[in-house]
């Protein structure tokens, strides 16, 4: 492929990454045409521009496209913190980019003393063999498997669990939520008692699982003029009644947003 | 030229060759891809809470680096596969903290950026408050970056900024191996100088973490490399090459001050140089110059808390090093861990970390006598690692100074890059000085392995080099450690109306929570939590920070930014508690509480009769 037919299908490239970067649906696909527009695509062309005619070596070549990325990508959150940081103003400034500096260097390729008729020197080939594919790809496949693993969560015996215990109060301060969720490493037995300051005690006795969340919505009694409601909520493990394992404690002013 | 006599293709990628044979590298992509998969076990072992998985995570890693080492101390290796070599390492050493994560952020300033982040995302400028660690607000670089693939992606932070660091990790180590091929003129040279800093502190883990210096690092050696090129470049192309390293430059002022500080010291060093050895090359001034004005521009228009954030920590730095040097203080105790008894260093890692520094020294030794013989240090960059690779060893004896640790640690991966080729430059003679037989080459290895294993043992503590659970399994289910259940909790049901927290909850509140939480001692919210009486000015000065919600954590570890994260595991890290008082102080006031969780207990400041 000439140089001048790389930059437009570099120009081209970016548009259409720019294009389902912003519009498709699937966040895979979008990461896939994402990735070639932020790291490659802008350096490519400012490269192109830069160095217009003179031939680089591959690995400069690379080397130049991804970091120019990197520096465009960095200076280009500056210029567009005066316009708005949007999806849409990311895209279109990174296909602008490709597209200037593409057309630059191919400007400076037309224009440039050595005539593009003459043959280039030849650039060095990748030569994969298919046992080297083979190995890439089983590398590649290990890796995957080797952040995955460290994406699962084990049993830890000896990690201390918790139980959580809170209150929000509800809409218009005639009621409270009331949750309590378990990260014991056990199932558990609990009782939950709300007091209203002034109203009788609310009793709910409950079971949970390891990760299992219970939330209860509590309607509480009318309260007197404008002053704010003392509600305590205490948690006790079943067969503890002595001491609260949790409590918190909410003052609920009548006519409160959620 | 020191490396000039070397036979192989010298210091680029040849243009003639028909084609870019890669040699070794996909048998050792393979390799390497097992040490990140056993580095990976290891971490699944340690957060499972096995023992004991170190000396599994060090196999690991040293399958991934030693291979390597030994390959790129071949003669036979091409230029192209040694860059890809090269890449290689970089990125399998960084997939080994990628297996490390939860997979959240854990390292301490992540969580900072992250929130920058978070904010671009939710008021779409650059510049928005960060309430943790301000400065870091107005350098955006990084941030700005990430925005760009979170926005188009719709990714998370964490997932777009493992990218991001991702690609500066190989831009960082295939921009040394050009710079070191260019200055050196021997991309085998090239190739082990990069293996050679792979043993600085910080590389396994600090600049791999999503933060602003894990990309301006980078950035900082491609500008030296565009420096280093456009002095060997044909007259037509000097001025492409002064665009790169012009746009590179104001990308790292925007990005990193400490980097940008490091880069016009060795633009303007550079530029010295050039004049006392009377160059005749076009000398770098200009760069140096304008370098130092974006510096000054930014500091003054953009950054100026920046001299707030550094100046007290190079006071502590000075006066902690005048106080050690003159015995009016004790020295640090090297391997120390905040975490106590649990954290310390064993024995057998102490002496590889301290066989690693003597390693460096004999490198540097041999390396300053091939480079003086060879005349090298008649040109600037040569002459330039040199004075670098000796400062190492000055910035290496503030590791002696309590306050002063940081910065010499800091100062160390910049100038490490010097050692790095002044090492490579021994290595290459030891290699050259008789045939270099596959002994001579193991021994290398072996040496480059030592470097990289001390380098990490000492850059980072010894409890914490592997996971800690902050995700557990019990009955089938998934359960997360307390502060961070209590973050995501916060985020689902409260509003953000400002959070006052110990260290790590804060950070945990920034991200996963996305709220805006203070900690620290500026202002001096620790003291408001973990004192156990309330004092008068206490509440004021939440209110004057506007801060609705106070998370009191008893735990002791709560204000440790590296181990706070994680769940209780009784002898592994600290387990103490503060005095009840601590939390009882807001219970007498009173005040409403929103969450109680044992240790973790959330009031609201509004919420009172």
């Amino acid at each position: 492929m000439t140089r001048d037919r790389g930059l437009f299908y570099a120009v081209l490239l970016a548009m259409v990454c720019g294009v389902v970067a912003v519009l498709a649906p699937w966040v895979p696909l979008r990461v896939i045409a994402a990735l070639p527009l932020a790291f490659f695509l802008p350096g490519y062309g400012l490269t192109a521009a830069t160095f217009g005619p003179a031939r680089l070596d591959r690995g400069r070549e690379l080397l130049l496209a991804f970091a120019l990325s990197l520096v465009l990508l960095a200076l280009g959150g500056l210029v567009l913190s005066a316009f708005g940081i949007y999806a849409g103003t990311w895209a279109l400034l990174l296909v602008l980019l490709t597209a200037a500096g593409c057309t630059v260097g191919t400007v400076r390729l037309a224009t440039s003393a050595a005539p593009l008729t003459r043959k280039p020197p030849p650039r060095p080939r990748w030569r994969l063999r298919r046992r080297d594919g083979a190995m890439a790809l089983a590398a590649i496949a290990i890796a995957a498997v080797a952040v995955i693993l460290s994406q699962v969560s084990f049993k830890a015996g000896d990690a201390e669990g918790y139980t959580a215990l809170w209150m929000l109060p509800g809409r218009g301060g005639t009621s409270v939520e009331v949750g309590v969720s378990s990260a014991q490493q056990t199932p558990w037995s609990y009782v939950l008692d709300v007091r209203p300051a002034g109203g009788g005690p609310i009793v709910r006795s409950f079971h949970l699982d390891p990760g299992d969340e219970q939330v209860f919505r509590l309607r509480l009694p009318a309260g007197s003029g404008d002053e704010p409601l003392r509600v305590t909520a205490s948690l006790y493990r079943e067969g503890e009644r002595g001491r609260p394992y949790r409590q918190v404690v909410d003052w609920v002013s009548p006519g409160e947003p959620t | 030229m020191v490396f000039a006599v070397e036979t192989e293709q010298g210091p680029g990628l040849s243009r003639d060759s028909p084609r870019l044979d890669l040699g070794w590298t996909a048998p050792l992509a393979l390799t390497a891809a097992v040490g990140v998969l056993i580095c990976s076990v290891a971490n699944a072992f340690a957060r499972a809470g096995s023992e004991p998985t170190e000396v599994v995570f060090w196999l690991g890693v040293l399958l991934i680096a030693a291979p390597m080492f030994y390959r790129l101390s071949s003669s036979k290796a091409t230029a192209g596969e040694r860059l890809a070599l090269v890449a290689l390492l970089g990125l399998a050493l960084f997939g080994v903290k990628v297996v490390r994560d939860a997979p959240i952020f854990t390292f301490s300033d992540e969580f900072v950026h992250a929130y920058n982040v978070h904010q671009i995302e939710v008021h779409h400028h650059l510049f928005h408050e960060n309430p943790i660690i301000a400065v870091t607000a107005r350098y955006p670089g990084l941030e700005g970056a990430t925005s760009a693939l979170t926005m188009l992606t719709g990714m998370s932070t964490y997932a777009a900024g493992t990218i991001i660091v991702a690609v500066a990790r190989v831009v960082f180590v295939a921009a040394l191996f050009l710079l070191f091929a260019r200055v050196g003129n021997s991309s085998r040279a090239a190739a082990l100088g990069v293996a050679a800093y792979t043993g600085t502190s910080n590389f396994l883990y600090w600049n791999v973490q999503f933060s602003y210096e894990s990309l301006a690092l980078p950035l900082f050696v491609f500008v030296l490399l565009a420096v280093a090129e456009r002095d060997a470049a044909w007259p037509t192309s000097r001025r492409a090459w002064a665009v790169v390293i012009v746009l590179g430059s104001a990308a790292v002022v925007i990005t990193h001050h400490i980097t940008s500080y490091a880069l016009v010291v060795s633009l303007v060093a550079l530029a010295v140089l050039y004049r006392v050895l009377k160059v005749k090359r076009p000398n770098p001034w200009p760069f140096a110059a304008a370098a130092a004005a974006m510096c000054a521009a930014w500091l003054v228009v953009a950054a100026h808390q920046t001299v707030g954030y550094l100046w007290p920590v190079i006071r502590g730095a000075i006066e902690s090093t005048l106080e050690t040097a003159s015995g009016g203080a004790p020295p640090r105790t090297l391997f120390h861990s905040s975490a106590g008894k649990v954290g310390g260093t064993p024995l057998p890692a102490r002496a590889i970390a301290l066989l690693a520094v003597g390693l460096l020294a004999v490198g540097l030794l041999v390396g300053l006598r091939r480079i003086w013989r060879e005349r090298t240090w008649r040109e600037p960059f040569p002459l330039l690692f040199v004075i670098a690779a000796l400062g190492f060893f000055g910035a290496l004896a503030l590791r002696f100074a309590p306050a002063a640790w940081e910065t010499g640690n800091r100062a160390g991966e910049f100038l490490f890059l010097g050692l790095a080729f002044v090492v490579a430059a021994a290595a290459i003679w030891f290699l050259r000085s008789r045939e270099s037989t596959v002994r001579r080459r193991a021994m290398v290895a072996a040496a480059l392995s030592v470097l990289l294993v001390g380098g990490a043992i000492s850059g980072w503590p010894w409890d914490i080099q592997l996971s800690k659970p902050l995700a557990i399994t019990a009955a089938g289910s998934k359960i997360e450690s307390e502060p961070v259940a209590f973050a995501r909790w916060a985020r689902r049901h409260l509003p953000d109306d400002g959070f006052a927290a110990t260290q790590a909850d804060a950070r945990l509140l920034l991200e996963p929570g996305g709220l805006r939480a203070m900690t620290g001692s500026s202002p001096d919210i620790e003291s408001v939590i973990s004192r156990p009486y309330l004092e008068d000015w206490h509440l004021p000065l939440l209110r004057e920070n506007h801060l609705r919600f106070v998370v009191v954590d008893d735990r002791a570890v709560a204000s440790d930014t590296l181990r706070g994260y994680f769940f209780t595991v009784p002898g592994e890290l600290e387990t103490s508690v503060l005095p009840p008082g601590v939390t009882d102080k807001f219970r007498r006031l009173p005040l409403g509480s929103l969450w109680d969780s044992g240790h973790i207990v959330a009031f609201d400041t509004e919420n009172r009769p």
